[in-house]
């Protein structure tokens, strides 16, 4: 999976085993939380199987952004016009939730297609609701008719207490998203994610995908916004959407995909901390093979090193490891020097673009077992040859890392543009 | 406060066969799907066939090969589906007879169920996970590094399963936290006696029969009777056809004379399609019905050296734990997992032990020359209707209680102590 689908795979499961099974009703009570904190709850009694009542609540608004009765603006008539009979909006909505909609399933349209589609669209409701403002200003975009309040900046909710900002033109709408990460690893990887996306958008093939660019600063023209607004420390992503990309069924994939930005970055910082620990294994394993052969005693039974945490492999064998100190580190004392000195590299680079990464703490091992990472994929090519200048094995984790960004963007942009 | 214990804590309960996952506070998990992960190896197996010989820029383009073949891969049913159509991709099973084996695709399997099926942000959850009752410290302080590393979740809890499984009888009749489990899964069949919600470790049994040997066994059968079943799907075919058939009788001869003489009522009928040529078959399922099951009562049936009927497993766990505690314990046999879902399990296990339980109570009657009379024991077999994901909601029940996040390990302490921290993890009051 490399985007992230926009209906609820949960709710979709909920609706189509209850219209299978109409005729044996059964009470249903699921509460469930996605991302960005939007909650949900759907409830169902066995007397009536046709109506089931389902309640969303958003993430809370921060403040510069404008909400009509805890919904952004937009949002009832989306519903209305989507949904149609289907559904019938309670006012007010259910203690705690933002909307609560009565869905009654006789009114669905009788053919199997459509009827899978409405519940399809019935399970998107999060980019139905949270996304409908979006949805509102690029559709003006899309159809050129100049929105009354041109150049205003719009604030627009899509994590608690977080926004993004859009300020429409009459040609184009600028995009911009402060980034915030709690953990300081994935500020780090998120920061050099999100610097080789911008690159790659320079890439042929990708000259119709939207303007993108980072910068550490917020872009001149959010300086009205209260600053409160625009912490972020992951700098700031701007991404520049044209007309073009906004043109029939696109509207739908790009609302959705610009709602969900930050997600997708989290996603897939989460997915290349995976990748790191993927190859970090493999590595302890293939060195505790090393010391296993090495192993002067050899009678000693082979256990298992499968179950083993990286930090007892290293203490359980901290003093076998001396003994054979000599024998089996020495070819490797040129490896360790230079993995130093791709260390240092990967250091220099990440404090340029202005990041605080000390040595001390526990993250900084793990960027250093991914230098070690690209230079265990350096020393494959070379036949296992350790003799290699640094500057490669830091150039290979450029093209590695532009790899990766690239079939991200390649992804996205096919997202956008189809 | 941290805001993440006001959200309900995420539960997943990875089985060798089916993964349950779903958030704390619901009756049923979201989702129930198979343990396995379909990689893309194309990358992998390119490598090695090209072995020593790899030209330099050919690696390169292998290398980013690597990396797209890192994100194209699936769990569970899509898994499934996906390595029947092609061939690029391979399944793995993370898991083996109740033990992680491939901690490469459990963090994988766990990335998908986060943001794929629960859709969830794992920042903003508390995570129970379940663990079997023989799993290795070890193997615990792994699951909490992959947990605070990558996923950074907030706290973790790792239960053992059987204890999760009594605490959803809590919920469901007045059961106290003392009691036998009796856990037949997939891959692993564990007899756990727990005390006060404390297991006996020492008492634990553990057998070489479980609901893979059900499903093995079946295909066999129906291999030698020479149903006309597609080799490639006879394993999935045996699976459903113990799910949806199959129950447990009184006595087999008898069982047999039954089937003998009413084929038409007993008898039913199997229909699949072909994986191939889309062309539609059917089979016969006769005594594999009520011999699957037998497995469990009398496993020399399946022709493996382990002999010893389940009833008996129970009663020797119950023989072999603290004196105080048997007659407890054999007033709480609770059932969990799926492969106890066969029709009448319950009063057959429940008949069988009670014939053991009595025969020694006579003879030692017998012994002391009839003078003291014993208090006859109350053997009870309890089966719910929740037995099939029991452990998880369980894990459901006490994961919504406030008791829970205090008995959590948090990242903090974690960064503080290390993983080494996973490898206990506290009885906690909503637990008795
Ligand atoms: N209705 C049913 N009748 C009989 N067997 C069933 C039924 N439903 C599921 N099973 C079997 O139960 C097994 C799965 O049970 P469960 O999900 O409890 O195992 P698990 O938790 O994955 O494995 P383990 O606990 O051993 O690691 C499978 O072998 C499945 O075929
Ligand atoms: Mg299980």
């Amino acid at each position: 999976m490399i985007l992230l689908q926009s209906p609820s795979k949960y709710m979709l499961q909920i609706l189509t085993t209850r219209l299978q099974n109409l005729d044996k009703g059964v009470e249903l009570d699921c509460h469930w939380n996605e991302f960005g904190d939007v909650r949900y709850h759907i409830q169902g009694s066995m007397k009536n199987p046709n109506l089931l009542f389902l309640s969303v609540s958003l993430p809370a608004p921060p403040p510069e952004t404008v909400s009509i009765g805890g919904l952004p603006p937009g949002a009832i008539d989306a519903i209305k016009s989507a949904y149609g009979a289907v559904a019938q909006i309670l006012d007010p909505p259910r203690d705690g939730f933002s909307l609560t909609l009565k869905l009654n399933f006789s009114k669905l349209p009788p053919d199997e297609e459509e009827k899978h589609m409405s519940l399809l669209k019935i399970a998107s409701v999060r980019e139905l609701v949270l996304g409908a403002p979006l949805r509102v200003f690029l559709k003006h975009l899309g159809s050129r008719t100049a929105a009354s309040d041109l150049d205003k900046i719009v604030a627009l909710v899509h994590r608690p207490m977080e926004s993004f900002f859009l300020i429409p033109q009459v040609d184009k709408a600028t995009v911009v998203f402060p980034m915030r990460f709690k953990d300081s690893t994935d500020v780090v990887l998120a920061t050099s994610f999100l610097q080789e996306f911008v690159d790659a958008r320079r890439s042929a093939g990708l000259s119709n995908a939207p303007l993108c660019s980072w910068s550490t600063t917020p872009p001149q023209e959010l300086k009205e916004v209260p600053s409160e607004a625009l912490s972020a420390n992951a700098g700031y992503v701007s991404f520049v959407i044209f007309p073009r990309h906004v043109e029939g069924r696109r509207l739908d994939r790009t609302v959705w995909s610009l709602s969900t930005f930050h997600a997708f970055v989290s996603y897939h910082v989460k997915c290349s901390e995976g990748f790191m620990h993927t190859r970090m294994r493999r590595r302890v394993e293939s060195l505790i093979q090393v010391l296993d052969r090495a192993r002067p005693d050899s009678e000693e039974s082979k256990k298992s090193i499968k179950n083993r945490s990286f930090k007892r492999l290293s203490e359980g064998r901290s003093e076998q490891f001396q003994i054979i100190y000599f024998k089996v580190l020495e070819p490797f004392s040129e490896l360790l020097l230079l993995v130093d000195s791709v260390y240092r590299k990967c250091t220099c680079k990440l404090y340029l673009i202005g990041l605080r990464f000390s040595l001390s703490t526990s993250h900084s091992s793990r960027s250093w077992i991914g230098s070690l990472l690209s230079f265990e994929m350096k020393s494959q090519q070379n036949g296992g040859k350790s003799s290699i200048s640094s500057e490669n094995s830091d150039k290979t984790t450029k093209t590695n890392k532009e790899n990766t960004a690239a079939l991200y963007r390649n992804e996205v942009d096919r997202g956008l543009d189809q | 406060m941290d805001p993440a214990t006001s959200r309900p804590a995420v539960v997943i309960d990875n089985g060798t066969g089916y993964t349950k996952m779903g958030f704390a506070g619901n009756v049923e998990p979201c989702f129930i799907t198979p343990t396995v992960v379909a990689v893309n190896d194309s990358f992998v197996n390119q490598s090695r066939s090209t072995g020593g010989s790899t030209k330099s820029n050919n690696w390169l383009a292998q290398y980013s090969a690597g990396v797209m073949a890192d994100l194209d891969f699936c769990i569970g049913d899509d898994a499934l589906a996906r390595s029947k159509s092609n061939s690029v991709y391979n399944l793995s099973y993370p898991i083996k007879h109740g033990q992680v084996d491939n901690w490469d695709a459990m963090e994988r399997f766990w990335q998908q169920c986060i943001f794929n099926y629960l859709r969830c942000d794992p920042e903003d959850h508390y995570f129970l996970l379940t663990e079997s009752p023989l799993t290795a410290p070890e193997s615990r302080e792994y699951t909490g590094e992959i947990m605070f590393e990558t996923f950074n979740v907030p706290g973790l809890y790792i239960a053992v399963q059987p204890v999760l499984a009594l605490a959803a009888g809590y919920t469901t009749s007045k059961c106290e936290m003392t009691g036998v489990v009796v856990d037949v899964g997939d891959g692993a069949t564990h007899v756990v006696p727990v005390a006060e919600g404390y297991v006996i470790g020492s008492s634990i049994k553990s057998i070489p029969v479980s609901g893979r040997d059900v499903t093995l066994f079946i295909q066999q059968l129906m291999r030698e009777r020479g149903e006309h079943v597609p080799p490639e799907d006879s394993l999935e075919v045996a699976r459903k056809v113990k799910e949806m058939y199959c129950y447990t009788c009184s006595d087999v001869v008898k069982e047999f004379n039954k089937h003998d003489k009413e084929p038409s009522k007993y008898i039913k009928q199997w229909r699949g399609t072909k994986p191939k040529t889309g062309a539609p078959y059917t089979c016969d399922v006769g005594y594999e019905r009520f011999l699957g099951p037998e497995v469990f009562f009398n496993p020399e049936i399946n022709g493996s050296d382990f002999t010893t009927p389940l009833p008996e497993v129970i009663d020797k766990c119950i023989q072999s734990a603290p004196i105080d505690t048997r007659r407890a314990l054999y007033k709480n046999i609770v059932l969990s997992g799926g492969s106890t879902m066969f029709k009448d399990f319950n009063r057959r296990l429940q008949r069988d032990l009670k014939k053991i339980v009595d025969a020694r109570l006579l003879s030692s009657e017998a012994r002391l020359g009839g003078e003291v009379k014993a208090q006859p024991i109350e053997v009870n077999v309890v089966s719910h209707p929740i037995q099939r994901y029991a452990v998880w909601f369980g894990g459901s029940v006490l994961a919504s209680t406030p008791e829970f996040f205090a008995a959590c390990h948090t990242k903090a302490e974690y960064e503080e102590y290390g993983a080494s921290i996973c490898r206990t993890n506290p009885v906690f009051k909503g637990m008795y």
